[in-house]
Formats: structure tokens, C-alpha cells, sequence
């Protein structure tokens, strides 16, 4: 064989060596100790503050249980074909069971082929109930939003005609029309005089959406609410939102909004926002591998739908609420207070 | 000197890198990991890559032209919402089919008109068919994943054949279809002349337009086909099915060996290069890498196939 050839398989043999060698070492701190159950959560993607709450949650009850390791991942991007090969590999790789955000039906064929293998499927966040899956766990929607239009109804009780606004992020995502279902319910029972005006796209992008609710409101002088069913434009700096921010200092205008990410906090602080209602990401993870692990080690029944509940957080925190600096602490901390769901607490 | 009469040509060959790396990377897993190496587990690599490498095929001939098509993801998806838009409003599967496969032959052959007769720059034109064709996904779908494609389009992604999925079986016909287009056809050694050298192509009295528009109609079509099988592999006609793929593709194909400046590559390169990706992807799940990991290492991976390229190229000369 000629020099030169060597030479470029040496070359060749040394890089794929020590790429492979290299990510396959480099990453101990992903997996825990080695334990007698292994689980995988599958989340949809990696670039979303919400999951890493949700990791957190599910490690920490990791450490609150014997022997059992988790990893936790996502495809690179949020792609359901992406999702759906994940999913294969860990069927492959034998794991005892999995967690995971659906991304749509796409991969209810996926989901069904690991509990045909005998691996149980919990999904979190968003469900996937046309698959055989094992249970799902995460907030009601509907409930989350009926919440919002009780805070709207409260803030805006004796002020007349409401002309509302909605902000919403990628037209037909089906959790967010159910909190719009939900909102719109919660007008409805209280017998409020009101008119959903528009209904605007931001399409889970935060410019867009912070364009969306400025331009909105420049349109149409007439409006005097605005329901964010995402926490898009609360996640940037108020200058961005110089008209909100102008109305609803002068009391011309009422927002309330979905999730309580901590970004949405100093809106809720400065009087801006009346309140939030948010679903338990960390939750997610806790609860998730707190009813999978149960399921697989203990064989016990939970309901096919496990409601985590919703957490509201307003400025004054009355009744069930958490004022600002309650929930703020729990970010800070990054721990959200939960106990573990056991079968016989439902 | 045997030995070395039966080497060099081989490194010669663009594949040569994606072959080697493939061969490596498969024995690095199966030591690493007992799962790699099982049949059910190739079954299932093979059938996640698929999608990648036909869509590759046509984008391949593409770009040993010199051009570069960026519009067969959005092509895929929306080849694979017509299809399941179709067959839900009743159309049956020959027409669900034909339809799909028009629209990706419809966008390849205005992205081969843009650039052939209007002399716009493919770049240009295929980043503004992207844009177009996922537009029109959501137009087709207003952002509901779309549901009730017929049975035997759901077999087409999900069905097998002596032991095989469909979807590999379909990338293989249409990797020997390429072959034999590429290598025993006129059009195939105009498609690598043109690669090499447009101008001189055009003076020898080949119709160079006609064969660009040619390259690109193929390209949209095979995007089609990749899109209609990934659609079925999933059940649903996805919004976001095929988004970004574009960029798998073209490293997919830079991986196998195919120069971005034209004029070479293979049928074959495409699939070892959608091949190695499919298996490093399989192989850092199996081994427990972290996603945020996987991407890095394709990235180097990729790096490092257009470095051995380089190397190659200095040492067969």
C-alpha cells in the first residue's frame, strides 16, 4: 500500500476515533449513578427554559429515589421525524421507560412500538392520546385558561364593554385554543359584555409577537384588553412595549397572560400584568418521573390523565396565588415546592 | 504493488472517506455497544436515514452541476401534506400520489427556469422556493398536522418487504436508477461536464439549459418522493416535516465525497454520506450522548469529511 494511502487512513481511523471516544466520555455528567432503572425523557426541544425546569424537577426526584438514573434529551431541533428516531434507538438500547413531550401524532406509531416492546410511555406537557401510551401528565389548558378569565372578570368588573384582544403563537396549536376556550368560558359564566376583537398570530417568535400586540393596539384604539395565551412578549424588556406599557399605566388597558416564566414576573411586579397562570414545568419532570417510576417498579394504576394543576401568580397573591417575590424564590432556587402524586392521592 | 493498483482508485473514488468512516464508525459501535450491531436496530437506522438519501439523490445532481438546491425540504414537506391532503378529501392513492409528485416536479422545474433562463443565482432562487414551499404547508394545513392518508400510502413509509422497510427498498431502486443515469447516459456525462466547465459544455453544443432545467425537476421530484415516504412513515401529514433538511442533505452529500464546486460525486456518495449521519445520530443515542453533544460531533464529523477531502485530493493527484 502506498505511503500517502496510510497516511490518510491513519488520519481518517484517528478522527472518527477520537470523535466517538471523545462524546461518548465527555458527557458523565448527563447520566446519574448507574442504577437498577434506567429512564429516558425525550422533551421537544432544547431551547426552551420551561424544560430545563422540567429536568430539574425530574432529577431531583431522581435523587429522592433509590437506584434509579435518568437521561435526559431532545432531538436537535423540534422534528417529529427527528423525535420519532430517538425513540427507535432507546427501544433498541433496552431503557425501562420513557418520558415524553409529544410532538404531535407523527409519533404515535413510535410511542406504541416501545410499549409493544414492554417499555411503559408516560408523556408530559403535551399528550399523545391516540397511542397506547401509559398515562400523561401535565396541566389542563382549558382549566389554565378558565383561570385567566376569572382574574379578567375580577380586574375589569364594572368598566363596561370589553373589546379583547388575543395574542396567540402558532395558529391551531391545540393547547392553546383550549386555553383560549377556557378564557373565553370563564367571560361567558360571569356574564361579562365583551367582544374578542382579533385573534393574533406571533407564531411562537418573540419579535413577532411583541410586533403583533404593539401593532394591534395601534390599530384599534377601541381596545381595552389583551390575553396573551403564551408568554411571548413578556419575555423581553418593557421598551420593547412602549405602547402597552402607556395604556395599561393609564388604565386604558387590562392584560392578562398564560405561564409564569420569570422573565413575565416584573410585569405582574409593576402592576402591568394583573396576573399569570402557569403550568408546573418543573412539574413536568417530577410528577412525570415520579408516576413513571411508580408504574414500572411498582406496578401501581394512576389515571390515564394526571392533572399536575396550574400555578397563578398575582401581585398581592390572595387565595390560592403566589405574590411575586413567592415565585421569584422559586426560580431563584430552582425548585418549585412539589410532593410526589402517589396513586391513592387521586 | 497489487495491493496499491487495488487502493488507489479506490481512495480516488469520492466515496472513499464516507466509506472508511462508515466501515470504522460501525465497528467502534459494535464494540461499544451491544445494541448497535442487531439486525432490528440496522432495520431501524436504515429506515431513519432513508428520507435523508433519497431527497439527496436528486439534490446531488444538483450540485455536480455546480448549482445547489435549497428547496427539498420544503419540497418534502409539502410533496407530503398534498399527499395527505389529497387522500383525506377522498382522492385515492394514485391521484393523492400524482399530485404530491407534480407539486415537487412543479417548484424543480420553476427553480430550473429561474436559473437556467434567468440566470439567477441558484442560491437565490431555491432560498426564496424554501420560503415559498413552506409557506404553502401551512396554506394546505393552516397548521394542523393532517391526517387520513390511505393504506397503501401508509405502507409505502411503514410497510416492510422480506425483512426490509419500504422505505429502504424505495431508496435503494432509486440509488441504482441514479447510478445508471449518472454513469451509462448522455445525460448523466453532460450532467458531470457541466460541473466541470459550463462554458465550454455550451460550446461543444449541448443544450446546457435544457439539462439544468433537467437536474432540477429531477432534484424537486426526488424531494417528492422523500417527502411522501417520510409522511407515511409518520402516519400525519406534519407541518414541520422536512424543515431545515435542506442542510442534512448538503452535508449528507458533502459527507459521501460530492464536491460543492461541481463536477463530482455519485449516486453512491449520497447514500454513505446520509448513511454515516444516520448511524452516528443511532450510535450517540445508543452510547448516551447528550443532543447538545450529537450536534456538535455531526458538525465535526462533517468538518472533518471535507478535511479528508482535501487530503485525498492533494495525494490522488
Amino acid at each position: 500500500m502506498s505511503r500517502n494511502g496510510m497516511k490518510m487512513i491513519v488520519v481518517l481511523l484517528l478522527a472518527v476515533g477520537i470523535v466517538t471516544t471523545a462524546f461518548a466520555n465527555g458527557q458523565g455528567e448527563d447520566a446519574d449513578d448507574d442504577g437498577a432503572y434506567k429512564y429516558v425523557a425525550i422533551a421537544k426541544s432544547m431551547d426552551n427554559p420551561a424544560f430545563q425546569v422540567a429536568e430539574q424537577g425530574a432529577r431531583d426526584r431522581v435523587a429522592e429515589l433509590d437506584g434509579v438514573s435518568l437521561e435526559w434529551t431532545a432531538p436537535t431541533a423540534a422534528d417529529p421525524a427527528n423525535m420519532v428516531q430517538m425513540i427507535e434507538s432507546y427501544i433498541q438500547r433496552g431503557v425501562d421507560g420513557m418520558l415524553i413531550d409529544s410532538l404531535g401524532p407523527s409519533i404515535t406509531t413510535a410511542i406504541n412500538q416501545a410499549v409493544d416492546a414492554g417499555i411503559p410511555v408516560v408523556m408530559f406537557d403535551s399528550d399523545n392520546p391516540e397511542s397506547k401510551r401509559t398515562a400523561y401528565v401535565g396541566s389542563d389548558n382549558y382549566q389554565g385558561g378558565y383561570l385567566c378569565g376569572e382574574m379578567y372578570v375580577k380586574a375589569v368588573k364594572g368598566n363596561g364593554k370589553q373589546y379583547i384582544a388575543i395574542l396567540t403563537g402558532v395558529p391551531g396549536a391545540l393547547n392553546l385554543q383550549e386555553r383560549d376556550k377556557g378564557f373565553k368560558e370563564a367571560l361567558n359564566d360571569a356574564g361579562v359584555d365583551y367582544e374578542i376583537v382579533v385573534t393574533v398570530p406571533g407564531n411562537d417568535d418573540l419579535t413577532q409577537s411583541v410586533e403583533a400586540v404593539e401593532n394591534t393596539l395601534r390599530g384599534n384604539e377601541k381596545i381595552n384588553g389583551f390575553f396573551f395565551d403564551g408568554p411571548w412578549p413578556l419575555l423581553v424588556d418593557s421598551s420593547n412595549l412602549p405602547l402597552m406599557m402607556e395604556k395599561t399605566a393609564a388604565g386604558e388597558l387590562t392584560v392578562v397572560s398564560f405561564d409564569t416564566l420569570q422573565q413575565e414576573l416584573a410585569y405582574v411586579a409593576d402592576g402591568t400584568v394583573i396576573g399569570l397562570v402557569g403550568q408546573k414545568y418543573y412539574g413536568w419532570g417530577y410528577h412525570g418521573l415520579t408516576v413513571l417510576h411508580e408504574i414500572v417498579a411498582n406496578g401501581a394504576k394512576y389515571p390515564e390523565i394526571v392533572n399536575t394543576g396550574v400555578d397563578i401568580v398575582t401581585k398581592d397573591g390572595t387565595g390560592d396565588a403566589f405574590t411575586v417575590e413567592e415565585f421569584n424564590k422559586f426560580w431563584d432556587n430552582f425548585s418549585f415546592n412539589e410532593k410526589p402524586i402517589m396513586p391513592e392521592d387521586l | 504493488m497489487k495491493v496499491k493498483k487495488l487502493i488507489n482508485p479506490f481512495l480516488q473514488s469520492a466515496e472513499a472517506g464516507a466509506f472508511l468512516a462508515v466501515i470504522i464508525l460501525g465497528i467502534v459501535l459494535t464494540t461499544a455497544s451491544p445494541q448497535f450491531l442487531t439486525v432490528s436496530n440496522l432495520t431501524f437506522v436504515a429506515r431513519g436515514f432513508s428520507f435523508i438519501a433519497i431527497a439527496s439523490l436528486g439534490v446531488g445532481l444538483v450540485i455536480i452541476t455546480g448549482g445547489i438546491d435549497l428547496s427539498v425540504g420544503s419540497i418534502m414537506g409539502l410533496s407530503g401534506v398534498i399527499a395527505a391532503f389529497l387522500s383525506s378529501h377522498g382522492f385515492g392513492t394514485v391521484l393523492s400520489l400524482s399530485g404530491a409528485l407534480l407539486v415537487g416536479v412543479i417548484m424543480g422545474f420553476l427553480n430550473g427556469i429561474l436559473v437556467a433562463k434567468a440566470k439567477l443565482a441558484p442560491f437565490i432562487v431555491t432560498l426564496g422556493m424554501l420560503s415559498i414551499g413552506r409557506g404553502l404547508v401551512y396554506v394546505v394545513t393552516g397548521g394542523w398536522p393532517m391526517q387520513g392518508l390511505t393504506k397503501p400510502i401508509l405502507f409505502l413509509g411503514q410497510g416492510f418487504f422480506l425483512g426490509l422497510p419500504l422505505p429502504v427498498w424505495i431508496m435503494i431502486v432509486l440509488l441504482i436508477i441514479m447510478q445508471i443515469i449518472l454513469r451509462y447516459t448522455a445525460f448523466g456525462w453532460y450532467v458531470y461536464s457541466i460541473g466541470g466547465n459550463d462554458e465550454a459544455t455550451r460550446l461543444s453544443g449541448v443544450f446546457v439549459d435544457r439539462i439544468k432545467i433537467g437536474v432540477y425537476v429531477i432534484s424537486g421530484f426526488f424531494a417528492s418522493i422523500g417527502g411522501i415516504v417520510l409522511t407515511a412513515r409518520l402516519g400525519v401529514g406534519e407541518t414541520t416535516a422536512g424543515n431545515g433538511y435542506e442542510l442534512n442533505v448538503i452535508a449528507a452529500l458533502v459527507l459521501g465525497g460530492v464536491s460543492l464546486s461541481g463536477g463530482m460525486g455519485s449516486a453512491v456518495s449520497a447514500l454513505f454520506g446520509a448513511a454515516l449521519m444516520g448511524i452516528l445520530r443511532n450510535g450517540l443515542v445508543l452510547l448516551g450522548v447528550s443532543s447538545f453533544w450529537q450536534q456538535i460531533s455531526i458538525g465535526t464529523v462533517i468538518i472533518l469529511a471535507a478535511l479528508f477531502d482535501q487530503i485525498r485530493l492533494k495525494y490522488s493527484k
